[in-house]
Formats: structure tokens, C-alpha cells, sequence
């Protein structure tokens, strides 16, 4: 009796390790092939990034972020268009860091060093509202077919994290 | 009739039933037979005189076993519990064994799909990189992040060299080129001295590295696809002359600075 216990969970542990696998590696011929699909991307990523290290502000970062993002968008919309559902789901979650970490994040930056009822205060609005634009359309283009429900809820949130950001702390 | 037929028919009608005619007749002239006969009558005469072994404990044994009335569960004895308690957990245990069966095949079908969708690692690097850029205001953090996307480029070029289209290369030759002349090296200029001192040297010796490796490369792949390699090699080599004179500079600064504002104090020039 305890053998086969002890076998059970041998098995079951087996199962699960085994289970852990790895889902993500990828051969040098389906990188190439990507690299090939996701060109543009890449080159437009690269000149934002070195954009975003001249000597600009938040606001200016959150602009240039934000037009990353709807680069991106783009990206998303066609591949939905052809009903390829793994990517929308990995240019999703890659459009979402740019969101959160490219433009929330700068916003947020820029929210706690602009005094309230400043010019710069309508310029942090305006830099949210285009953000949330660009996350709106994204949003409609992708409801109604189930698979991409998930991605379009990652959305939603984040233009409540956006609105959210150019709110002052009220502490 | 014969002997061994009649034989045969006295043993098969043993005990008090008549017998045959003719095996009568044979009988009464066969004194050898007559014997026989006689002492198949002795035998079955003697077998109910043998002893028989005492059954009468275990008939009120088993008619007590059929008049007990029928126990309740509670106080079933302690064997029956034990094998009731065997059966649950080899219940148990094939239960486990067909959930973790289950588990491990929609997980290897989940693989699959996967396997089938696999994610672009390059892309995904690179943006990470690029959005801490989006929040680093310190030059010299840039400069360690854009050096890492130069290093995604240039190994990414190198494996996939005989595999990708030329001209997928060739692009990859440029976004290399261009973190490195518009982004690493002007940052590395707002670096504080100190920082240069301190960074730049190592910075260029990873550079110095990278060039060689990518000309290594370039010997072993037809010419169409060593132009790239060729291209990273240059561009990493300038960035090691570019980095080890800002390095050189700024060991000298102090000195400088100092025969600006003057001869040093106690010195002879």
C-alpha cells in the first residue's frame, strides 16, 4: 500500500515538472522568420528609445510613447484582422508595457511635478487624451470575437490606469 | 461371456442391485469369478465401517454464521475497516494518477499550441530595454541599457547570419550602428568624469570583443552575409576607439583643469 503511494506521488511529481516545461524556446529559423515579420517594429522601438534619451521631459517621453503605442496598434489590428490569436495576445501584452511603463509612467512623473491649474497642467491632460485615443480605438476595433477578449479587458485597464495618472494625489 | 467382462460389470453394479442374467450364468461356473464377487461384497460392506472425522462443530458453525443477525457499520470489526480503508486509497491514488494524467495532456496541448505561436525573444527584449530608457534620466544608466540593446543586435546578427534574409541583416547591421553613434556614444559624452574614468574602459574592451567576434563570424558565411558582420565589426571598432579616448580624456581632465588655473602648487614647470 505505501509503495503504491509513494509511486502516485512520484508520478504525479513527474507529471508536473515535466509539465513545466519549456513552452518558450524558439529555434534560429522561427526567430529569423520573426525578425523578418516584426522588422519595423523593432526599427520603430529602436528610434523611440533613442528619442527618449535626449533631454526631454515626461510630457515629451509620454508623446513619444505614445505614438510608439499607436505603432504598435497597428501592429495588433492587422494581425486581428487575419484572425491570428497568439499575436494579438503577444503584441497585446508588449503594447501594454509601452502603456504602462512608456506612457502611465511619465505621466504619472510629470503629474507630481506640474502645480495644479498650470499651462503645463492642460499640456499632461492633452498628452493622457491622446493616449486614451489611441487605446479606444484599439479597444473597438478588437470587441466582439471572444479570442480577443482578453487583450481588449488589458486595454480597458489601461485607460482607467491613464486617467488615473494625471489625477493629483490628493494625500 | 469372459472374465473381464463380467468383472467389469461387477464393479459397476456394486452394492445390493441384481445382477444380470447372463453374469448369473457365468457366475455359477467360474469359481475364479465367484471369488472376485465375494470380495467386492466384503468391501462394500467395510467402507461404512470406516472412521469418519467429527463434523459437528463446524455444521453449528455455519448454521450459526446463517442465523447471526446482520451487524451494523459502526461496529464492524477492525479487519473489515482496514480493508475498507486499503480500498479508499487505492481509490485515491488511481483518482490522482488520472488527474494528473489529465493535467499533463492539456499542458502538452497548451505546449503545442505554443510551439506552434512562438513569441518573438529579440522584439520582446528590445522593448523592454527601450522602455527603461523611457524612464532613466542618468546618462550613465542609459549607457549600460543601450549598450545591452547593442548587444541583443549584434549577437542576434551573428546567429542568425546563415538563416535570415540579407536584407533583415543588413537592417539589424544599422539599428546596430545607430544605438551605438546616436545613442551610446553621445550619452556616454554627458557621462560625469568620474563615470567616464570608471565605466568606459571595461565599456570598451566588451566593444573591442564584439568586433572581433563578429569579423570571426564573417570569415565563415558567403560574402552577401558577412556585409552585415563586416558593418557591426566597424561600428563596434569605432565604439572602442571612441570610448577609450573619452577614457583617456577624462583621466587627464583633472590635469588639465588644473594647468588652466595655474602652475601646481609646489611644482616645477
Amino acid at each position: 500500500m505505501k509503495r503504491l503511494l509513494a509511486m502516485t506521488l512520484v508520478f504525479i511529481l513527474a507529471t508536473l515538472v515535466g509539465a513545466q516545461g519549456d513552452s518558450s524556446r524558439v529555434t534560429p529559423a522561427q526567430q529569423a522568420a520573426m525578425l523578418e515579420r516584426n522588422r519595423e517594429l523593432l526599427k520603430a522601438t529602436i528610434d523611440t528609445g533613442l528619442e527618449l534619451t535626449s533631454d526631454n521631459g515626461p510630457l515629451d517621453r509620454a508623446k513619444l510613447c505614445t505614438t510608439l503605442a499607436g505603432k504598435w496598434s497597428d501592429a495588433i489590428r492587422s494581425a486581428a484582422s487575419s484572425k491570428e490569436t497568439s499575436r494579438v495576445h503577444e503584441l497585446g501584452k508588449h503594447f501594454e508595457t509601452v502603456i504602462d511603463r512608456g506612457v502611465v509612467s511619465n505621466l504619472r512623473d510629470a503629474r507630481s511635478k506640474i502645480e495644479s491649474g498650470s499651462k503645463l497642467e492642460s499640456e499632461l491632460r492633452q498628452r493622457s487624451d491622446e493616449a486614451i485615443k489611441v487605446l479606444e480605438k484599439l479597444e473597438s476595433d478588437l470587441a466582439g470575437p471572444q479570442e480577443f477578449e482578453p487583450v481588449r479587458k488589458q486595454i480597458h485597464a489601461g485607460r482607467g490606469k491613464l486617467e488615473k495618472a494625471t489625477k493629483l494625489d490628493k494625500r | 461371456m469372459k472374465c473381464k467382462q463380467v468383472q467389469q460389470r461387477l464393479l459397476a453394479t456394486s452394492g445390493r442391485r441384481k445382477l444380470p442374467h447372463d453374469v448369473v450364468a457365468h457366475l455359477d461356473g467360474c469359481s475364479h469369478c465367484q471369488k472376485w464377487h465375494t470380495q467386492l461384497g466384503l468391501i462394500d460392506r467395510s467402507v461404512r465401517h470406516l472412521p469418519v472425522p467429527d463434523s459437528s462443530e463446524t455444521k453449528a458453525a455455519l448454521i450459526a454464521q446463517f442465523l447471526e443477525p446482520v451487524v451494523p457499520l459502526s461496529r464492524w470489526s477492525l479487519q473489515n475497516t482496514s480493508v475498507t480503508w486499503q480500498r479508499a486509497l487505492v481509490g485515491l491514488a488511481a483518482s490522482l494518477i488520472v488527474l494528473a494524467a489529465a493535467i499533463s495532456l492539456l499542458r502538452t496541448n497548451r505546449r503545442t499550441q505554443d510551439s506552434a505561436a512562438p513569441t518573438d525573444q529579440l522584439l520582446a527584449r528590445v522593448l523592454d530595454k527601450n522602455m527603461q530608457l523611457a524612464i532613466e534620466s542618468s546618462p550613465a544608466k542609459r549607457v549600460q541599457t543601450l549598450e545591452k540593446i547593442a548587444d541583443d543586435l549584434d549577437s542576434e546578427t551573428r546567429t542568425l547570419a546563415l538563416l535570415a534574409r540579407t536584407e533583415d541583416l543588413n537592417e539589424l547591421a544599422r539599428m546596430y550602428d545607430k544605438v551605438i553613434k546616436d545613442g551610446l556614444l553621445r550619452q556616454a559624452g554627458n557621462m560625469s568624469v568620474e563615470e567616464k574614468a570608471r565605466d568606459l574602459p571595461t565599456m570598451a574592451d566588451r566593444f573591442f570583443a564584439s568586433s572581433q567576434r563578429a569579423e570571426e563570424a564573417a570569415k565563415g558565411v558567403p560574402p552577401a552575409v558577412a556585409g552585415p558582420l563586416k558593418s557591426i565589426a566597424n561600428t563596434a571598432r569605432f565604439a572602442t576607439d571612441t570610448l577609450r579616448q573619452a577614457a583617456a580624456a577624462a583621466a587627464t581632465e583633472p590635469r588639465i583643469k588644473f594647468a588652466q588655473d595655474g602652475p601646481a602648487p609646489g611644482g616645477q614647470s
